[in-house]
Formats: structure tokens, C-alpha cells, sequence
């Protein structure tokens, strides 16, 4: 086992997210399962999360994987989630992707929003 | 607050008849450029700007996580940038507020305040003198849209403003060093409308008479934009900005706390910025504005008043010696 392969990704996802993000990414044609993770500004609390495809690397991008699903994010969103996880809710009341963020003081009520 | 200078009462008459110009350069000016501008503007701010095309311009409110007012924002769609007017000297609160919240966005917020100026042209005759100087039909321009000017080769951005006495216009200069010329071309052009430049005095009674908020006075982080009434410039169905699930939660729950609301003063009135208003032996709201107005024979204020109270024709006591002397509240704008 190689030295990478034993660190604990900074941002991490479930076995149940990782799941959906293999299933949607057949669904949108992709060879390859993964989901770019970011940060952009906005929402209630200031801050909120944005998924997408794009998992063509950019240059300062960090790439990780996990339970066969790659996740890149760039090195501005980074500072903001470090050490967050990606879980899935489903359900008649799920709410999808759920990040669980320890930089987060503050979430808003749809949980897709928070400030540091 | 006895009397009113005589030159400040020409100045006030000139714009509540005719049309009147004022410098107003201290107003903050930012440019936004890059693809992501528009869509984290609207993202962050109260009003729907999703479909803001160039010539087109909102007003809309930067708010705080709580709900607060961080500035009321006139949006300018320039085609290639967004030019941002701010509250006077408000540009680097705005412009590090705008910072903060641009991560990975292609956006560049720069402070362009002293290289360009703003000139503000009011009153009811205002349009006429804008046409001449936009040299086109000006007078269907709906609110903070604008359309390029020139005037003896001095060029601007003529923009539908938010001003007292009637409305007005806002030439925004792209050159500074042309500011002396700019004044001396409109009050050239609207000699025979008796156009006439006026002081700051005169335009905060002017300001006061037609109910807009200023910032510091009405608006800051002390107030919510409901209370400012500032309603029209918030989108209550375009999704999430800065402070919205509280904004939202104020209003579906009717529980905004205070109101803006106009108030006549007794005569000879103590009463200035802070002085505190009473209801049944209770405190029941504050000054923040107040001025002497020619066109009425008690002096004029803005304050703000507990919602139950906030009702025309609502007498509160004055905190003074004078026990009886009662002040009452009236809507905003105040009428003619």
C-alpha cells in the first residue's frame, strides 16, 4: 500500500453518496464516476456548495478518491472543506448530497448554505 | 432648528418647482467585470437580476447573514461590467464585502470612485433637461436603466435615478477632470428651466420630504430592508441570497419589529437625529432625520416607529422638557 493511498482524503465521501455519484455519472455518459466539489458565494448564509461533471483537472486542483469515485476540488474551495464530508440523504424527506463541514458555524435551513 | 437660511430655501424651491443639480461624487462607484459578475451579484443580493441586460439597472440590497443592511446598491449594466453606485464613502465596506464572497467565480470588483464623478439633475422639469443632454427621448426610461450622453464632448452615463422631488437623473462621468466642465454644459443647457445648483442642506429637507432612506440615518446594520421599506427592491421568490431565510421568516411571519415612517414636529421642535418618541408612557421610536421644510410650517422627520404604532395620524410624545409637545406620524412620501 503506498503512502497516498493510506491518507485520509480532506474531503471525503460515503459509501451511500458515492453510490449515487456512480449512478448519475452513468445516467450523464460519464466514462469515469466522479463530481467536482466547490464553493461559490451566495445563499442565506453567505456561502454554498456546487456540484457538477466537470472532473476535467485544472490546474490547482486536488483530486481525491474514494470508494471508486474521484472528487476534484480547486484550491480556493479547498480552504473551505477541508475535513467535510459528502453524504447522500434519500427518502421522501431526503435532501440529496448532505455535507457535513466542520468549518461550518453556521448552515441555513435547506442545509445547502453556510458561513465560516 | 428655528430658521431656514434664505439661499437653502431658493435652492429647495428651485428643485421642488423646476429642476435642480447637485455634485454628488461622494456616492460610491465599483465596476464588477467577468462572465460570473451579474450571477454572484444576484446571488448575493436581495433583487432578481438574473435577466439584467446592458442599458438596463436595479436597485438592490446587500444584506447581512442576519438580515441586515450592508448597502442599498444602484446596478448599472454597462454591457462589458456592471457599474455599482454605493451609499457616500460606503465603496471599500462594499467592495470587501464583495470580495469576501467571490471564491471561485470569474469576477474583479475594482473602486473606479475617483477617477469618474456623479451629477445629480432633480425636480419635476429634470427629464426636460435630460433629453437635451442625452439627446434622446428620456422620459419613458424606466428606473436605473441609462443610455450614453455627451454634451459639448464631455461623455456620461445618464441613468433614471432614485431622487427627491419627482425623481431624477444621474450623469455618471467617466472622467473626473471633466466634472467643472460637465456642470458649467447643464447649467448652460437648462438656463431657460431656471436649473440651479444646490447644496447638501437643501437636499437632505429634500431627501427627508420624499421618504428615501440614507445611508447611516435610516440604513446600516442596525435595520432590516423591510423595515426601511425597501420592499421593492427585494425578490421574495428568486431563491436564496445573503440573509434571505431571514428576510423570508420577517415577512411570512409579519414580524418586522419598527418602520420608516414620516413625522410632523411641533413647531419649534428640539427634536433632531436620535431624539427618542413615546406612546403611552413607553418608548415607542426614534428620530434619525429631521430638517426644517419651506413648504411647511412644522418642521419634517424620518424615524422609526414600533409597528404598532406605525400608523398615520399616530401622536407620540417628545422626550423633552416640553411634555405636551406631540409629533405625528405620517406616511412616507410625504404629500405635496
Amino acid at each position: 500500500m503506498t503512502q497516498a493511498a493510506t491518507k485520509t482524503p480532506i474531503v471525503q465521501i460515503t459509501e451511500k453518496a458515492a453510490s449515487q455519484v456512480r449512478k448519475l455519472s452513468s445516467k450523464e455518459g460519464q466514462t469515469e464516476p466522479g463530481l467536482r466539489v466547490a464553493v461559490q458565494g451566495g445563499g442565506c448564509s453567505g456561502l454554498t456548495y456546487k456540484l457538477s461533471f466537470n472532473i476535467d483537472e485544472r490546474q490547482g486542483d486536488k483530486v481525491f478518491e474514494e470508494h471508486g469515485v474521484k472528487l476534484l476540488v480547486d484550491n480556493k474551495s479547498l480552504i473551505y472543506l477541508v475535513g467535510t464530508e459528502l453524504d447522500f440523504s434519500d427518502g421522501l424527506n431526503g435532501k440529496g448530497f448532505v455535507f457535513a463541514n466542520p468549518n461550518a458555524k453556521k448552515t441555513c435551513g435547506c442545509g445547502t448554505s453556510f458561513s465560516t | 432648528m428655528t430658521t431656514i437660511d434664505s439661499r437653502i430655501e431658493q435652492e429647495y424651491w428651485s428643485a421642488r418647482k423646476g429642476v435642480a443639480m447637485i455634485d454628488r461624487s461622494h456616492l460610491g462607484r465599483l465596476e464588477m467585470s467577468g462572465t460570473d459578475a451579474l450571477d454572484l451579484l444576484h446571488r448575493l443580493s436581495t433583487q432578481d437580476l438574473a435577466g439584467l441586460e446592458a442599458g438596463q439597472g436595479a436597485l438592490t440590497v446587500l444584506t447581512s447573514e442576519k438580515g441586515r443592511i450592508i448597502d442599498l446598491v444602484a446596478v448599472h449594466h454597462l454591457g462589458d461590467r456592471l457599474l455599482l453606485v454605493t451609499a457616500p464613502n460606503n465603496q471599500d465596506s462594499v467592495a470587501g464585502w464583495l470580495d469576501k464572497y467571490t471564491i471561485i467565480e470569474d469576477c474583479t470588483t475594482s473602486d473606479v470612485t475617483d477617477d469618474t464623478a456623479l451629477l445629480a439633475v432633480l425636480g419635476p422639469k429634470a427629464p426636460q433637461l435630460a433629453e437635451r443632454l442625452a439627446g434622446r427621448p428620456v422620459t419613458d426610461l424606466p428606473p436605473f436603466h441609462h443610455v450614453p450622453g455627451q454634451v459639448n464632448g464631455i461623455r456620461f452615463h445618464l441613468a433614471r435615478a432614485s431622487e427627491p422631488a419627482d425623481g431624477g437623473f444621474h450623469l455618471i462621468l467617466d472622467n473626473r477632470a471633466e466634472l467643472a466642465r460637465l456642470q458649467a454644459s447643464v447649467l448652460e443647457a437648462g438656463h431657460d428651466l431656471g436649473v440651479r445648483a444646490i447644496g447638501e442642506a437643501a437636499y437632505a429637507t429634500l431627501r427627508i420630504e420624499a421618504g428615501l432612506p440614507a445611508f447611516g440615518t435610516e440604513m446600516d446594520e442596525r435595520f432590516n430592508p423591510l423595515e426601511a421599506g425597501l420592499q421593492p427592491f427585494i425578490s421574495f421568490d428568486k431563491g436564496c441570497y445573503i440573509g434571505q431565510e431571514v428576510v423570508a421568516r420577517l415577512d411570512t411571519y409579519d414580524k418586522v419589529q419598527k418602520r420608516l415612517m414620516g413625522l410632523l414636529l411641533p413647531a419649534g421642535s428640539p427634536a433632531d437625529d436620535g431624539t427618542r418618541l413615546f406612546a403611552e408612557g413607553k418608548e415607542a421610536g426614534f428620530v434619525t432625520s429631521a430638517a426644517l421644510a419651506p413648504s411647511r410650517d412644522r418642521p419634517i422627520a424620518l424615524g422609526y416607529i414600533r409597528s404598532r404604532y406605525a400608523e398615520a395620524g399616530t401622536l407620540l410624545s417628545l422626550e423633552s422638557d416640553s411634555a405636551q409637545a406631540e409629533a405625528e406620524v405620517v406616511e412616507l412620501p410625504f404629500g405635496k
